[in-house]
């Protein structure tokens, strides 16, 4: 008997299945599709989510930094866990006004260099808390391919992984302003070497003295190479 | 007459093949249609996570173990995030503890999900598989309102969670789950009363009570064999406590207790006494509180180590840290299920087809991501 | 329809000078293209139907994007195969590998040469038509076995022995179920299977209800050898769930693995010949093949009462399943309906011509395949096997024996004549 009731079985429980797809191929307006370039997801406003209950919802697509806003003070850099986000920053003349972020902070640090590499961000949102200025965040924009970012100054291996021309950079420090800060920083280290050194010479020449070694961590330009051999 | 000289042949399934999950490769000794002996070759998705995570500060981990296992990112977070509260004894508010719940509920289903689906699709039934991903990416809107991701949330933190749900999330998620409700009975209808499915299913590859306990097999693969073992009853976790619910087992209905229909069926019933926990912790959950007030400023666990288990919807997911008083793990072990459970395919997928060895890897659920870390 | 074809060339005014013998030979070929043709626009539009099909079974939109409702993205898919770098493996068979795709193509494609489109338009009106179609379609299993055995893959190589097992199995049951209906119409030529089937009468002879004299209403045992044909068809012609030659999920792509390009294309052009002629022949012996339902008087009142019974059954449906109730269809069927009561010639006039009408039948036929195929999970192979020696074979031999007894019943036969 168990034949014929197998056979039985198999005859219900099939049109049974056949009836659930039926019903969706007579429904068909209820199709899910998204009809990608001309509908799309509702876009969240920007934001970056500390504290206020109706603002955060930011769907996590792409780093973007408010450079104007950014004090350089490393703490993405830091809190990344893939070494996606490199700042360069370069101490002001005493005095110098570099303006003020929008909350009200003063700028004390010129950031000459601020590079995400998008092709290394993992979109983990670990760096946007951190953040005092609640300068860097993350967007909805999902469109990596209209390459908009500007020429970036990366190292060869840096630019060898940056097949796609994903490395953003967001400074807006010109190269020129760089290289006469860097010159006269140049310059006055070598006025300060130039007195150490006459120091030193002064001392042996009366008793012991250490010369103190330069600082000039700062500008190092292989920072990024550093990072690229992880 | 001289016997036919009968060789087996050697099959390579994978790394590339449609039903391997990932990146598996399965060396097949057949004879015919017959396999004799199957050789899992893992290893091609291999991503360092352990030794990665003694190079990281411990909040730095949390979205390298979204990215074990993929399907579940948010218990592999709170399993992990867990291991690092009891390492440094944070007490967490009410808030976060239900959130939790909601969240590694829901990716339960929404792994569950997965699973259902991509069984109907190794035994060749394509439509469910498409049925189940609609609910799944429900699921996925849910996380992206609280997350902000859709896949790898790095929601769940240590001491908290990423930000708290927006408003109007807790009547989107009742929503979905008087719609989720009615899906599961259509899956009914197609799949697992299916008689082609039940053939295909039932009494292939039983795995005993016996052999899953030996082989370290947990998770909805044990339950299936008919051991009552699921941690949020054994040993509950987290507010596991509070909830009703029931540990569903694997009965036999339509073969052998422990065969893949079962597996497959613990996994569909597991997914509605999911949607009824997540219902309790939404009636329960209270309305004050801040997601982030246990989120220490500095995670600098005190010396000493942790063993740290959860109920992944793969199974029993451990973490082992040590910590040597730093801010990076001195040593981070991932106890992965999935890793497990695979190397039980050899004692159960042995003296089947082809056809069932591909059935009985898609009832077991793997997730490579996992498996190789 | 060769020889008429060719005698209409030679009155031609401008043809007249051929011969009889190039006549013929020159309207051979012409057919024949015209057959080809029609397997390349089938594949063509079934591969787009078949995608629309799923896509709305499974709550999406299928193809959208080439052409008003992605109607040309199966040609754009085409061209894509066309232009495609022809690949062959180094270790593989190279002439078995590059002839099997063409035994497979042919095979399908030469059965169209018995198939009736209408009356007189049949390329070979042979009398042993449905003996022909039926044993030429099983030469695509020798296509099978070779391209499977020449990929020097061993997936392929499974596939193919799948393929071996599973459509010499399935022969079986195929002829047994085109036994029945042979054994009532007594002829194997099919232009008189579908002569016989013509007019309107009781369902199952004796139930008085106006149904076609199709011979799938014609008793019971020919309505379920109508079904043993129709599944055991659909593993002939390798369709879930009875795919397991080409199991996407198992053997990654079955006897096609290595192929790509054209020849891989000719195994989706001979996928969907098959098809479509299993569709049409179901629809021949079984469903009255070009005849109209409607042709006579009693057709029109077959068709009057159909049409009140489709338009109740619409209106109960959308007024109780889908709640969004339209008054389009509901008017349109009802506005038919009416029309039909009214004017039974109006009835009369919608025998359309019998291409249009076995295009119809073969369609609803061809989309039955494609619900299945969406709709069902794949059998094993040994469960396979089981379904055709122990499920179908014995149901189809006591089939044929009940149509005879049938037939002894209705007067038909008689034991003593």
């Amino acid at each position: 008997m168990g034949y014929f009731k197998n056979i039985g079985d198999s005859i219900t429980t099939l049109i049974t299945g056949m009836k659930v797809t039926m019903g969706y191929f007579v429904r068909a307006k209820e199709h899910v599709t998204l009809q990608y370039p001309d509908e799309k997801w509702p876009n969240p406003e920007r934001n970056i989510g500390v504290g206020e209950l109706d603002t955060y919802n930011v769907i996590r697509s792409k780093l973007h930094v408010d450079i104007d806003d950014c004090i350089g003070c490393k703490k993405c850099e830091r809190a990344c866990p893939v070494n996606c986000i490199t700042i360069d920053t370069l101490k002001t003349d005493k005095g110098e006004d570099i303006g003020t972020t929008k909350l009200g902070t003063q700028k004390r640090l010129l950031v000459t260099r601020f590079t995400i590499d998008m092709t290394e961000c993992m979109y983990c949102d670990l760096c946007t808390f951190p953040c005092p200025e609640e300068c860097i965040y993350m967007t909805p924009d999902y469109r990596f391919e209209r390459g908009d970012n500007k020429e970036v100054q990366v190292t060869n291996v840096e630019r060898w992984r940056d097949r796609n021309n994903l490395i953003y950079e967001y400074s807006t420090v010109p190269k020129t302003e760089v290289d006469r800060r860097l010159q006269i920083i140049a310059d006055a280290e070598a006025v300060k070497a130039a007195a150490l050194e006459k120091a030193r010479v002064a001392a042996e020449a009366s008793a012991t003295a250490t010369p103190k070694p330069a600082e000039n961590r700062e500008i190092t330009p292989g920072s990024g190479e550093e990072q690229a051999h992880e | 007459m001289a016997r036919l000289h009968a060789e087996e042949m050697v099959l390579n399934m994978g790394p590339q093949h449609p039903s391997t999950h990932g990146v598996l490769r399965l060396k097949l000794r057949t004879d015919g249609e017959i396999v004799s002996h199957i050789e899992p070759v893992i290893g091609y998705l291999h991503r360092c996570f352990e030794k990665h995570g003694e190079n990281i500060e411990y909040p730095m981990v949390t979205p390298f173990t979204d990215r074990c296992d993929y399907l579940a990112s948010m218990n592999n977070a709170h399993g992990y995030a867990m291991a690092v509260e009891k390492l440094m004894d944070i007490e967490l508010p009410e808030r976060v503890e239900y959130l939790r719940i909601i969240f590694a509920e829901f990716q339960r289903i929404a792994s569950h999900l997965v699973a259902v689906g991509a069984f109907g699709l190794d035994v060749g039934a394509i439509t469910p598989f498409l049925y189940c991903f609609r609910e799944r990416e429900s699921i996925l809107d849910l996380f992206e309102m609280a997350s902000g991701a859709r896949l790898l949330y790095n929601y769940v933190w240590i001491g908290g969670l990423a930000h708290d749900i927006p408003p109007g999330f807790v009547e989107k998620a009742y929503e979905f789950l008087d719609y989720f409700d009615e899906r599961i009975r259509e899956y009914d209808r197609i799949l697992t009363g299916n008689k082609i499915f039940i053939e295909r299913s039932a009494d292939v590859g039983v795995m005993p009570a016996e052999v899953a306990i030996n082989y370290g097999v947990t998770g909805p693969c044990l339950r299936a064999s008919g051991v009552n073992h699921d941690l949020r009853r054994a040993q509950p976790y987290s507010i596991y406590d509070r909830f009703e619910f029931d540990t569903v087992v694997g009965k036999g209905e339509m073969g052998t207790v422990g065969d893949c229909w079962d597996r497959y069926n613990v996994r569909v019933l597991e997914m509605a006494q999911s949607a009824r926990i997540i219902r309790q912790a939404l009636e329960q959950l209270p309305t004050e509180g801040d997601v982030k007030s246990a989120v220490p400023k500095k995670i600098r666990p005190p010396k000493g180590e942790i063993y740290s288990r959860s109920e992944n919807p793969r199974g029993e997911l451990g973490y082992y840290i040590i910590s040597d008083g730093s801010s990076v793990p001195f040593r981070l072990k991932m106890r992965s299920p999935a890793f497990c459970n695979l190397s039980v395919i050899n004692e159960i997928g042995a003296g089947w087809m082809i056809s069932d060895v591909i059935a009985i890897l898609g009832s077991l659920d793997i997730v490579l991501g996992e498996i190789d870390r | 329809m060769i020889d008429a074809f060719a005698s209409w060339m030679l009155q031609f005014g401008a043809l007249s000078w051929l011969g009889t013998t190039p006549a013929t030979i020159l309207a051979m070929s012409l057919v024949a293209v015209a057959i080809f043709i029609f397997v390349a626009l089938n594949a063509l539009v079934l591969v787009y139907v078949e995608r629309k099909v799923s896509a709305f079974m499974q709550v999406r939109l299928g193809p959208m994007r080439v052409g008003p409702m992605g109607t040309l993205q199966t040609v754009a898919d085409a061209l894509k195969l066309l232009l495609k770098e022809d690949i062959i493996p180094r270790f593989a068979d190279p002439i078995l590998f590059r002839v099997g795709p063409w035994i497979i193509l042919l095979a399908s494609f030469v059965a169209f040469a018995a198939v009736p489109f209408s009356p007189g338009w049949v390329p070979a009106d042979m009398s042993i038509g449905l003996f022909y179609v039926v044993s030429i379609s099983s030469v695509v299993v020798i296509g099978i076995v070779m391209s499977g055995w020449a990929s020097n893959n061993k997936w392929s190589l499974y596939g193919a022995m799948r393929s071996a097992a599973q459509i010499v199995s399935y022969e079986i049951p195929v002829g047994l179920s085109l036994l029945a209906a042979v054994a009532v119409v007594g002829t194997l030529n099919l232009q008189e299977i579908i002569a016989a089937q013509a007019g309107v009468g009781n369902l199952f002879h004796w139930i008085p209800i106006p149904f076609p004299n199709w011979y799938i209403f014609h008793s019971p045992f020919l309505f379920l050898a109508g079904c043993i044909y129709l599944i055991a068809a659909t593993a002939e012609v390798n369709r879930t769930p009875f795919d397991i030659p080409e199991s996407e999920s198992e053997l990654v792509a079955g006897f096609m693995t290595e192929y790509s390009g054209i020849r891989w294309a000719l195994f989706f052009l001979s996928e969907y010949a098959n098809a479509a002629v299993v569709a049409l022949l179901t629809a021949i012996v079984f469903l009255g093949g070009w005849q109209s339902p409607f042709a006579d008087l009693a057709g029109a009142r077959f068709g009057m009462i159909s049409l009140t019974v489709l338009a109740l059954i619409w209106t109960i449906f959308v007024k109780y399943k889908v709640k969004r109730l339209s008054i389009y269809p509901i008017g349109t069927i009802l506005a038919l309906t009416v029309i039909a009561w009214l004017f039974p010639a109006f009835a009369i006039w919608l025998a359309t011509p019998g291409l249009v009408w076995i295009a119809i039948k073969g369609g609803v036929v061809i989309f039955l395949l494609m619900w299945f195929r969406w709709t069902f999970p794949r059998l094993r192979v040994d469960q396979l096997m089981y379904l055709s020696w122990k499920v179908l074979l014995p149901i189809a031999l006591i089939n044929l024996a009940g149509v005879a007894v049938w037939m002894w019943l209705t007067g038909a036969i008689s034991l003593v004549g």
